[in-house]
Formats: C-alpha cells, structure tokens, sequence
C-alpha cells in the first residue's frame, strides 16, 4: 500500500485529526494537572498546618497552664494554706482516668523527696475516693495509680539550684515504670534566692497524646520529641524515621532554639518546613515547636501530597483516552464503510463505462456488417469482386472485431484481465465524453 | 449529384457508409477527424449538401466540428452518427441542439436515404 493510496490517505486524515484532538487534550491534560496537583497539595498543607497550629496551640496551653497552676501554689508555701494544698492537690489532682492530662501535683524540697511521698487516695470526678473495684480495674491499665512519683525528684532541684534565676521549668521526658512522663515546675526560693522547694505537675506522654493531641492528629504521621531528643511518641513507621533524620540531621537544637526566641517575642514557639529523603522518596515535614522544650513534626509522603488532585486527573485522562479511543475506533469504521462505499461505485461506473465501450466497439461493427448486407441485399453491388472485397475487408475486420471483443469479455470473466478504473481494458477501446466538455477525445 | 461529406473515424464504417450513398449517385466526401473535415473544406470549392458527422473523433468530436463549421463556413446542414447514444451526456448534448442524428447501426435502406433526400431537398429552392 502506497502513501497515495485511498485507504492510506483516509485513515492518515483520521489519524491526523485524532492527533489534532490529542494536542488540545494532552495540554489540558498537564495544565490541568499541574493546577489540580498545585491546588491539592496548597489544600493538603494548609490542612496538615491548620492542624499542627491547634497541636501547638494544646502544647503551649499544657505547659503555661501547668506553669501557672505552680505558681500559683508556690506562693502557698511556708503558709497555713501549705498543708491544706498539700493534702487538696495530691487528693484532687491524682486521678489518672479524669479528663485531665495532670498525672499529679506535689511539693519537691530541695533534696529532691517529695513532701508526702505517697498519694492519700485516688479519687474520682465526685471528689469521692474511687471504689475498690474501679480502683482494680484501673490498676491493670496504670499500675503506678496509687503511686504515680518517680523514685526522686533531684534533677528538678538541681535544674533551680543550677540556675538562680529560673523561676519555673519544664524537663526532658522521664522514663517511668510503663510510661514516659515529664515534669512541670515552678520554684519557691527564699529571700537569698536559695531553693525552698518547687511545686510540680507531672504529665505523661500518653495522656498528653490522648488528651490534646490525638484530636486533631487522625490521618498524620506526626512524630513528638523532647529537647533531648528522645522521642514522645511517633504515630506511625514514617513519622518515626522521619524523627530519627530530623534529629541525626542536628536540627533539633536549632529549631529549639527558634522556639526559644519565638517563646520570648510571646509567640507559641517555632514553625517551620522542610524536606526529607527517606529510601529514595521525598518527604515534606512541617514542624512546630513548643517553645524551647519540644518539637511536634508531621512528615507527609510528597506522592501523597495532592493525591485527591492526581485521582481526578487520573479520570480525566481515562476519560480522554477513551474518547480519543473511540473516535480513533469511530474513525476507522467510517473510513472503512466509507472505502466499501467508494469501491462499490468505482467498480459499478467502471462497468458503465466498459459496457459503453464494448457496445460502442459492436455498434460500429455491426454498421459495418449490416450496412454491406444490405447492400448486397438491396442489390447496390452485384458485382462479385467488389462483393468478395467488401467482405474480405471492412466485413471481414468487424467480425474479427466482434470476435475480439468477445474472447476479451471471456478473459474478463475468468478473471483473466482487470478493469482499469476509467473502464478501460488495455489502451485505446474508451472514449470519455465528459473528457473535453461538450465532446470528448479518443483516449 | 448532391455531395455528401462523411466525418468517421472508424475506416471499415466509413467505408461501408462511403459505399451506400455512392450507389445511391451522391458524390461523397471522407475525412476521419476533424482536422480532415476542416481541411476538406478548406480546400472544397463548394459546401457539401449534407455532412454525416460521428460524435466521438480522435481529435476533437462532432459537435465541436459542428460548430467550427458552423462559425468558419455558415454551414449547418449537419447529420450527427453516433454509437455512443447510451450516453446521458451525448443525449443531453443531442437534444439541446435539435439537430438530426442517426444511431448506429444505420439502417441505409429504411432510414438514412429517406431522410437524406428530404433533408438535401429542403435546402434546394
């Protein structure tokens, strides 16, 4: 099949107009999604910031609300109102299945003890100490419920005697017995500024997390580490490897340091973005700091990023190639019913037109045939010469024709010989009267 | 003795066409194009009477000698032959002009001659 052939020429067009159509649809395509993937991802991060500014937000509210309640209670030191606080907020604060995340209020002396070292009961939201049955079963989940205080309290003393101008403070994370916990405190110091004794709450991690993270942290890989860098908590594989680079990075330091700076300008504490490599795959961490103490990251996959945009420009391309599919397919068909119809004509006008060659060559040779029977018949020649000559001659040559043309039509129907397309068999037998317009020329 | 021009360019019917009218005593002029046909009357001292003229000619056709003559020699004393009447165009061109023809095969006896002497005498006063 040549380039000029008809069946090439019309599926080339088709195919060109398909091509025309996939242009169009190809830009749109990217455009669209380059706008969807854009719009998604802008969409995506503001969602994971809008929830990490709410996590920050519970972070700085657990620690100053801690901050002030020990403020609060140092100034009742060394007062009448000690032993009451004493006996109040050890009572009141140490129910561990309440909606607080306060695990316990106390008093640490300066050597670190607790003043008194043991809970007086563990009571519930009605001020009532707990039944002996609720008390069990609580027990199995937290078995530190009675007593939930670490062995000593020295590192929060030394954090104040280190520093004679530290008022309040917050500590690295705490391995305790099943659970990591921290410690909020304030100091009382006399008038040489010497440590009286400091009033703490202790938080633990996990009511932390239950209380004011988990709420809005649904969905994310979000990671939480302390000043130290040991980790509070990661929610999934990512957010832990995630934690694990940003911390071997030596970002930490620096983005608590940032905390620190945002804490003194009155702001919750530092904000950042970043990107991370992990196996191969980008990922995005945005991060927030509580002030100088912790970092709270979310790491998000990039391929993730956008993911609502990249499934809707999956459809539309489906959708489009399909279309294009089809019309291509649509295309095809027509070309091809198109070429039958076409053929079909071309074979029926060339038969028209053969069939009037051959009636033309008969036509001429029969005026020749009967025009000399007839005038043998009608007596114009008698003589037997000029008869002999006519029928050896023109006679003779128009029979030799019509014989010729009758072996030619036996050829044809064999199979033998092919029609051209104007009807022509060989050169020479058509005349085409539409060739030059009123008549036409022998071809 | 009328003369009679015969314009085709078949030569075996031409020749039989010929041979009729010249034993019907008409003079009888041949040309197998249309360049013969104008060069006969180029050269001819006189129009012929009548002129049979095939439609389908290897240089041209009928009705286009038709008209030369027509034009060059105010002759229009022209009998079309054709055997290409199947033809929707020759039918079209026929009867838009409204001038005699003859189908072939002709029928000498029973239709040509007839014709011939009344067409000739209608022009002779």
């Amino acid at each position: 099949m040549t380039f000029n052939h008809p069946l090439t020429k019309r599926w080339l067009f088709f195919l060109g107009v398909t091509l025309a159509l996939t242009l169009p649809l190809a830009v749109a395509y990217f455009y669209l999604g380059d706008l969807l993937t854009q719009r998604e991802c802008q969409r995506h991060q503001g969602q994971i910031n809008a929830r990490l500014n709410i996590m920050q937000a519970q972070l700085y509210d657990a620690k100053w609300d801690a901050l002030a309640d020990t403020y609060d209670d140092t100034l009742h030191l060394g007062r009448c109102e000690e032993a009451k606080l004493l006996r109040d907020t050890l009572r009141w604060y140490a129910y561990p299945d309440g909606r607080s995340f306060v695990e316990g209020i106390a008093v640490v002396n300066p050597d670190g003890g607790l003043r008194p070292s043991r809970l007086a009961a563990v009571i519930g939201d009605d001020g009532r100490p707990l039944p002996a049955e609720r008390l069990a079963e609580l027990k199995k989940r937290t078995p530190w419920l009675e007593d939930p205080w670490l062995p000593s309290y020295a590192f929060v003393a030394k954090a104040f005697s280190d520093d004679p101008k530290l008022e309040n403070w917050q500590s690295p994370l705490i391995e305790a017995p099943g659970r990591l916990v921290f410690v909020v405190a304030s100091a009382k110091r006399d008038s040489r500024g010497n440590l009286s004794a400091a009033v703490i709450l202790q938080h633990s991690v996990d009511r932390l997390w239950r209380d004011q993270l988990a709420p809005a942290s649904r969905g994310l890989d979000l990671w939480l580490v302390d000043g130290q860098g040991t980790q509070a908590l990661a929610t999934s594989q990512l957010a832990g490897a995630s934690l694990k680079r940003f911390v071997n990075a030596g970002l930490l330091a620096k983005v608590l340091a940032g905390g620190s700076q945002a804490a003194d300008k009155g702001q919750l504490g530092a904000a950042g973005r970043l990107g991370q490599t992990l196996d191969g795959e980008k990922l995005i961490l945005n991060y927030r700091s509580q002030n100088g103490d912790m970092v709270l990251g979310v790491a998000s996959r990039e391929s993730d990023l956008g993911a609502q945009g990249a499934s809707a420009l999956g459809y539309l391309g489906v959708i489009s190639l399909w279309s294009l599919f089809m019309l291509a397919a649509a295309g095809a068909i027509y070309t091809m019913a198109a070429l039958r119809d076409e053929a079909r004509t071309v074979e029926k006008r060339t038969l028209q037109r053969y069939a009037g060659t051959v009636s033309h060559r008969v036509r001429n040779d029969l005026a020749t045939v009967l025009g000399n029977l007839e005038l043998i018949s009608r007596g114009r020649l008698t003589d037997l010469e000029a008869i002999k000559q006519n029928l050896d001659g023109t006679v003779a040559e128009a029979l030799a024709d019509v014989q010729a043309t009758v072996e030619e039509l036996e050829r044809l129907s064999r199979g033998e010989v092919e029609l051209a397309r104007d009807g022509q068999l060989g050169s020479g037998t058509m005349y085409d009267i539409a060739a030059s317009g009123a008549g036409g020329a022998k071809q | 003795m009328s003369l009679i021009l015969i314009v085709e360019d078949e030569p075996a019917v031409r020749q039989t066409m010929g041979d009729w009218l010249a034993s019907e005593n008409y003079e009888v002029a041949l040309a197998g194009s249309v360049a013969e046909a104008e060069a006969w009357f180029a050269a001819a001292g006189r129009p012929p009477d009548a002129a049979l003229i095939d439609i389908k000619l290897p240089d041209g056709n009928g009705f286009a000698l038709a008209d030369i003559l027509a034009s060059d020699h105010g002759f229009d004393r022209v009998i079309f032959v054709t055997a290409f009447f199947w033809e929707e165009e020759t039918r079209r061109q026929l009867a838009k002009r409204g001038q005699p023809y003859f189908e072939k095969p002709l029928k000498f006896h029973q239709q040509v001659l007839p014709f011939l002497k009344r067409f000739i005498a209608k022009k002779e006063p």
